[in-house]
């Protein structure tokens, strides 16, 4: 390396190959200064790291309730369709009779569910229904 | 669109499933989750209207009527029906809620 080409706050050199280098001239304050910057730098790096190391273990915890939730949620859903196979085996004709009172009291006095949504909708939505596919 | 030109099955309840409902929307609302309770129940209303054989778990046969009868769970309520198939009548007999539900009323 040699020949000082610029010498005006920074310093430029020119090496063998014709390449030329820059250098920033710094005084001791200002050193320290930029010393003291990377360090903060740094040390937001590593709460920021450690934040996205906290976020990960959170995700997966909640992946892991998630999981668990869908299985009972699925293990209850089996038994309960099989509390309800259950009864019509042990006791067709009662569970028959229980159906066909419950279908001749809806024939009299029952209610429509899609009129029902829509009122519950009139009352506690304030989103329209709008079309959606089915699931 | 659908180009289905069958139409919709009615949907017929027990008047006491009203009350129920409306308590179950009520709670829904003040705990911040009226919208989804209304989803869950316009998805069960949608598939029920449109096909109810295909929409539920099929649990067993109506002796008198041969109607098939279903069970379904979706998202924060099961529903239990019975499918007058010559009328296009679904019969629920009821709604339950998911277990461990925050919409399940607190003991008094």
């Amino acid at each position: 390396m040699s020949n000082v080409v610029n010498l005006n706050g920074n310093l430029e050199m020119r090496d063998e190959a014709g390449r030329t280098v820059h250098y920033a001239v710094l005084s001791a304050d200002q050193l320290q200064a930029l010393q003291a910057e990377c360090e903060r730098l740094r040390e937001r790096v590593a709460v920021q790291e450690r934040r996205i190391e906290e976020l990960g273990r959170d995700n997966e915890r909640l992946k892991e309730e998630t999981r668990t939730l869908a299985a009972e949620r699925d293990g209850f859903y089996r038994w309960y369709t099989e509390q309800l196979r259950e009864e019509f085996r042990k006791y067709p004709e009662a569970v028959a009779a229980e159906w066909e009172a419950l279908i001749a009291g809806i024939q009299q006095n029952g209610a429509d569910l899609a009129e029902t949504l829509k009122e519950l909708e009139a009352d506690f939505g304030g989103v329209s229904p709008g079309k959606k596919d089915v699931l | 669109m659908s180009s289905d030109p069958s139409p919709p099955f009615r949907l017929s309840y027990p008047g006491p499933v009203h009350q129920q409902l409306r308590r179950w929307a009520e709670r829904a609302a003040s705990l911040g989750l009226g919208e989804e309770f209304l989803e869950t129940l316009r998805v069960h209303v949608r598939n029920l209207q449109s096909d109810p054989e295909a929409w539920g778990d099929p649990i067993s046969h109506l002796p008198f009527r041969g109607s098939p009868v279903f069970h379904r769970g979706h998202a924060m309520l099961f529903v239990t029906y019975a499918v007058d198939l010559e009328n296009r009548v679904v019969f629920i007999r009821g709604f339950r809620l998911m277990p461990n539900s925050p919409l399940e009323e607190p003991a008094s």
